[in-house]
């Protein structure tokens, strides 16, 4: 005997109501002084034993009567007929039998006899002694008689877009379901969870409209990443805590594909078991196994782009790891073509030779000539996979027209190579340098100490100060307000630099620019001995991974004569908090080289070192041109959003903030198109889109725009692997969570037996109505018996 | 001293004078009272002769004619006494009860009663007596014919207080032999008691021919009992006598048990043709008189 709305129980207090003013009435008379006693007392004296039982018949019903309308409103459910005898039918009979023996003075002895012996009886079987049903009858309903709750988890993740001749096992499901829900009472309420990614119902709450349902159903698309089926069934439990029939429900339909099964940690799977039957109605658990077994299926596993930072002209890199997972050889080679934006012809292809079980590797490169977002779909070409999803990959990419960089000269020189600047000019420019054909990404600018003003920031995403002795204090406002509003800063050491104003402006404990106090400059020119290098280490930071490969040049090489010393700003400060200090690289004499920092939105390199060659031979290293090259584009792009994303992660949009408040609609890779309003965030508007559950292409457009934002969300590419459980193992699983398995080859088969199997269940079976009955039975009762004791007894 | 006025509305006094000259219409011969005497035989106004028929009293026989006329005559007088009336007035404890709407208890009711009837009898030159009683006689003021006795027992009929069971059976036992000469004997009570030994006594007082009108005074509520909440009914009579009940569910037995009461007590008074006149203390006093004057007018 369990309640669906349990709470509601405590209604059941209210049964003090007529007992207290039961009490209270008695407690509370008035007093008159009455003449015709004899007229009374003789009265009082016939019906004083009657009124009292009378008066206990009625506070009897009248007490009953909140009591089962509370029972009748936490909406009991009968799983057991003992206890529905016990608690409910007996006691009600019990009071009827009461209320005859009051009524029928002749028969009165047979009635209170025959209910002390109930009320024995009920109170020998609560005990355990003796039951009306030894084996304690289960309540039975049939399938279609009683209304149902059912929460349908289904899978929809992209494996279940492979298909056989007429239907992919998506449909199929599809189809199983309106079939299965069809077949339910009227009154049934349903959820439908998708599995795949993360565990999504379709509609916020349950719902009893089926044709919206079935239109809803109708209209999904398996785009998602793999199922997670554990997730799934426990917010398929919690679903149907809030639903409304005492039959519950959770039909699992998915092609049960071995590689979302055999990862389940055995601990979630225990957890899972235990909610199940923790639940106060009992659910049945139905695996319901749809597709066939497919294993053909060669995919895109991931891209890599390369570089980070795209400039027009330059160009793109596109290593495409690929996977067969069936037994079929391609030997003459695979084609991939690359197609760019919307073309329909491709850009480029490539044709690699993969065998069975092979993974593999291929590299394709494109050029974008005008700056903007742009998206790359990159497409195999395998009429033998049965799974087509995984044959496309898609890929945004963010072209940037040029990266301004203002280079202020601290000890400019009408010399070559001599000023402060040159290096870092040559290093930012080599192809226009090397007049080759091929573009620069980066614009740098040449100014004096005395000419950085607000003029001279117009257009530039990275300021670098190149042994600059100081600054004015308008400038130093500027400047930190640059960084403030994510402009990038790298300020490098030298001669020139005077460590006084330094540490007292720049490096100011409380409000300083700079992560890092200049203590002295130490090193020396002429003796080797106190000359040093920096340590040959592995990199962990973005801007400087790249020289953990070797080909891009060894930092360790470079000598370094002399060396601005440098100590924490503030020491105090403890690290990993925003603002902290992060020391990036170190000199073997134990020193910082590079140490970085948070300011505002903005970020602040700091290095010990000028970039040309007075104190170092650094310049003269290959490794140079990409550590100049790598912090400019580092420091360029911490402002650019990410525009490749996991399917599920929110797309963020930044735009300038003038859009703030502007609509923007943004286009799924459905096409089906919301509406989203960029917020004001500082000095850049913000929009942000959270449900990127479908793995595509995103399109962010304004008018204002010129030309839409890409976004493009990919998932793991684990679904890919089409190999299935069998029915063997499936019921292996269904075992270890209680659950029935329906494991047939055709649609009409696996219909036929959840219908066999569905008339086999036992439902608990509501009680609501008999009791609403009962109620409203004890209600006519007891106005009829009050109007019946009111009547004059002779 | 308490006045005529204090008991009798302007409004009563009116109706009681109307009362009066419609009885002077009815009735002629004024100065001999307004109603002719059932006594005869006290020798003051010879009326008649008739023929003696055997059971006459011998001595009633007119000699006088026998030696004339050698037949027996019987001489008849005419009596020029007034009607002798006596209220016997229930002064119990359960005569105190007061209704919750009612303006005046039951006693208090049945003394301004009493007042009027008193008022209308001398001025009929009638002789009005008046007992109290509630257990045993209280007082007994004899009946008078004189326009002063009024004021004695309106004095009287001020100071009744209410008290004591009622005894209505023994009490008119106890007044048989008091009340020598018959006459009207107009009992104002509520009559709770036992009913047969009531009618007992009433049938003492009947067979010593006295005419007898009951006027039975009710509250409303003793009528309707329209109590509804849990109450406590003290008994106005014995102060140890209480009941808690709930009214309501009383209520059915208790007027079945009231009209078997009544039935009983009229079925009674009935068979001993005496004149039961039911009366809420709501009713105007002048519906009794109309009883009283019609009973008067049968009794002339």
């Amino acid at each position: 005997m369990t309640f669906i709305n349990g709470i509601l129980l405590a209604g059941a207090a209210a049964f003090l109501v007529p007992l207290l003013i039961h009490i209270f009435n008695r407690s509370k008379f008035r007093v008159i002084k009455w003449g015709a006693t004899h007229l009374l007392e003789s009265v009082i004296r016939v019906n004083r034993k009657r009124i009292q039982i009378e008066q206990i018949i009625l506070l009897i019903i009248r007490c009953a009567i909140p009591i089962l309308l509370a029972v009748c409103l936490a909406r009991m459910v009968i799983q057991e007929w003992n206890n529905f005898l016990n608690w409910i039918l007996f006691p009600l009979i019990a009071v009827v039998l009461l209320i005859l023996a009051a009524l029928f003075k002749n028969l009165r002895t047979v009635f209170g006899g025959a209910c002390a012996l109930l009320l024995l009886y009920i109170l020998a079987s609560s005990l355990g002694w003796f039951t009306f049903f030894k084996d304690g009858i289960t309540v039975q309903s049939p399938t279609g008689d009683v209304p149902a709750s059912t929460v349908v988890l289904l899978d929809n993740s992209y494996s279940m877009q492979a298909s056989n001749a007429s239907q992919t096992s998506f449909e199929q499901a599809i189809t199983v379901i309106d079939d299965v829900l069809d077949d339910q009472n009227r009154g049934s309420d349903v959820s439908v969870i998708l599995m795949g990614g993360k565990p999504t119902p379709i509609f916020d709450r349950p719902t009893f409209d089926r044709e919206g349902m079935s239109a809803q159903l109708s209209g999904l698309n398996p785009t998602q990443g793999a199922a997670s089926t554990l997730d799934g069934l426990n917010a398929a439990i919690e679903n149907l805590g809030a639903m409304s029939h005492a039959k519950r429900e959770i039909l699992l339909v998915s092609d049960f594909q071995r590689i979302n099964w055999d990862s389940l940690p055995k601990t979630s799977i225990k957890q899972t078991t235990e909610l199940l039957a923790n639940q106060r109605l009992p659910v049945n658990l139905t695996f319901l196994h749809v597709g066939q077994e497919m294993t053909e299926n060669v995919s895109i596993d991931t891209v890599e782009l390369s570089p980070r930072t795209i400039g027009a002209g330059q160009q793109v890199r596109l290593r495409v790891h690929l996977r067969n997972h069936g037994d079929k050889a391609y030997g003459t080679g695979l084609r991939i073509s690359l197609y760019k934006d919307n073309a329909d012809t491709p850009d480029s292809e490539t044709d690699i030779p993969i065998g069975p079980q092979e993974a593999t590797q291929a590299l394709l490169t494109c050029t974008f000539e005008e700056a903007g977002s742009h998206h790359i779909r990159l497409e195999i070409n395998s009429s033998g996979s049965d799974l087509k999803f995984d044959n496309e990959y898609r890929v945004a990419v963010n072209v940037l027209d040029r990266i301004g960089v203002l280079l202020v000269d601290g000890d400019p020189s009408e010399e070559w190579l001599k000023g402060e600047t040159d290096f870092i000019q040559i290093a930012l420019t080599p192809f226009t340098k090397a007049k080759t054909e091929l573009k620069d990404l980066i614009e740098p600018t040449i100014t004096r100490v005395e000419s950085l003003d607000e003029e001279a920031l117009k257009g530039v995403k990275v300021v670098v100060l190149a042994n600059v002795p100081k600054l004015e204090a308008k400038q130093l406002t500027l400047l930190e307000q640059f960084v403030k509003q994510g402009g990038g800063l790298l300020a490098t050491g030298g001669d020139n630099v005077d460590i006084k104003w330094h540490n007292q402006y720049l490096s100011n404990k409380t409000r300083g620019l700079l992560p890092m106090r200049i203590n002295n400059v130490t090193g020396s020119l002429a003796e080797r001995e106190e000359q040093t290098r920096m340590v040959a280490q592995h990199f962990d930071h973005e801007a400087l991974h790249i020289f953990n490969d070797r080909r891009n040049g060894n930092l360790a090489e470079a000598e370094i004569a002399m060396w601005n010393r440098l100590v924490p700003a503030n020491p105090d400060i403890p690290p990993s908090t925003p603002g902290a200090p992060t020391i990036l690289a170190l000199l073997e004499s134990g020193d910082p080289l590079l140490a970085e920092r948070e300011y505002g939105d903005g970020m602040v390199l700091q290095l010990a070192i000028p970039l040309d060659a007075s104190w170092t031979n650094l310049p003269a290293r290959a490794a140079f041109l990409p550590l100049v090259q790598q912090l400019t584009t580092y420091l360029a792009s911490r402002t650019i959003q990410p525009h490749n994303i996991p399917t599920g992660q929110p797309i963020t949009a930044h735009f300038d903030a003038s859009l703030a408040g502007a609509s923007f609609k943004i286009r799924d890779p459905e096409g089906i198109e919301g509406m989203v309003k960029a917020t004001a965030k500082g000095n850049i508007a913000i929009v942000e889109f959270p449900d990127t559950r479908k793995e595509g292409l995103y399109t962010v457009r304004n008018d204002e725009l010129e030309s839409p934002v890409y976004f493009v969300t990919n998932s793991s590419r684990t679904e890919s692997q089409l190999d299935q459980l069998n029915k063997e193992e499936v019921q292996k699983h269904a075992d270890q969570l209680g659950a029935n398995v329906i494991y047939e080859e055709s649609i009409d088969k696996t219909l036929e037996s959840y219908a066999s199997m569905e008339n086999q269940r036992r439902h608990g079976r509501e009680m609501w109505k008999i009791l609403m009955l009962c109620v409203l039975g004890f209600m006519v009762g007891e106005l009829m018996l009050q109007q019946f004791f009111g009547r004059a007894k002779s | 001293m308490p006045k005529v006025t204090e008991f009798l509305t302007p409004g009563d006094l009116a109706k009681l004078a109307s009362h009066q000259m419609l009885a002077r219409q009815v009735v002629e011969g004024f100065c001999s009272g307004l109603h002719r005497s059932p006594h005869k035989g006290f020798s003051v106004e010879f009326k008649q002769h008739r023929q003696y028929v055997p059971g006459d009293e011998i001595r009633h026989l007119d000699w006088k004619v026998y030696g004339k006329s050698d037949r027996f005559y019987i001489r008849e007088y005419e009596e020029e006494t007034n009607l002798r009336c006596n209220i016997l007035l229930d002064a119990s404890g359960s005569m105190a009860y007061k209704g919750q709407d009612a303006l005046h208890s039951k006693l208090e009711y049945a003394t301004r009663l009493s007042a009027c009837l008193a008022y209308l009898m001398l001025h009929q030159i009638d002789s009005a007596g008046l007992v109290t009683f509630d257990t045993k006689v209280r007082t007994q003021i004899p009946p008078r014919s004189r326009p002063a006795h009024l004021q004695q027992m309106i004095d009287e009929l001020a100071d009744t207080k209410p008290g004591g069971e009622t005894e209505l059976g023994k009490v008119f036992q106890e007044l048989v032999p008091k009340l020598k000469r018959r006459g009207l004997v107009v009992v104002v009570s509520d009559c709770f008691g036992d009913v047969p030994m009531l009618l007992k006594s009433l049938a003492q007082l009947r067979h010593a021919r006295h005419e007898i009108l009951i006027f039975q005074i009710w509250d409303k509520d003793e009528l309707d009992f329209p109590f509804k909440q849990w109450t406590r009914f003290d008994c106005l009579e014995q102060d140890s006598n209480k009941h808690m009940i709930d009214p309501a569910h009383l209520r059915a037995s208790y007027i079945e048990n009231l009209d078997r009461y009544r039935e009983e007590l009229k079925q009674g008074c009935y068979r001993h043709r005496i004149d039961l006149v039911p009366l809420t203390t709501d009713q105007p006093y002048a519906d009794a008189l109309g009883y009283f004057l019609a009973k008067r007018k049968h009794l002339g």
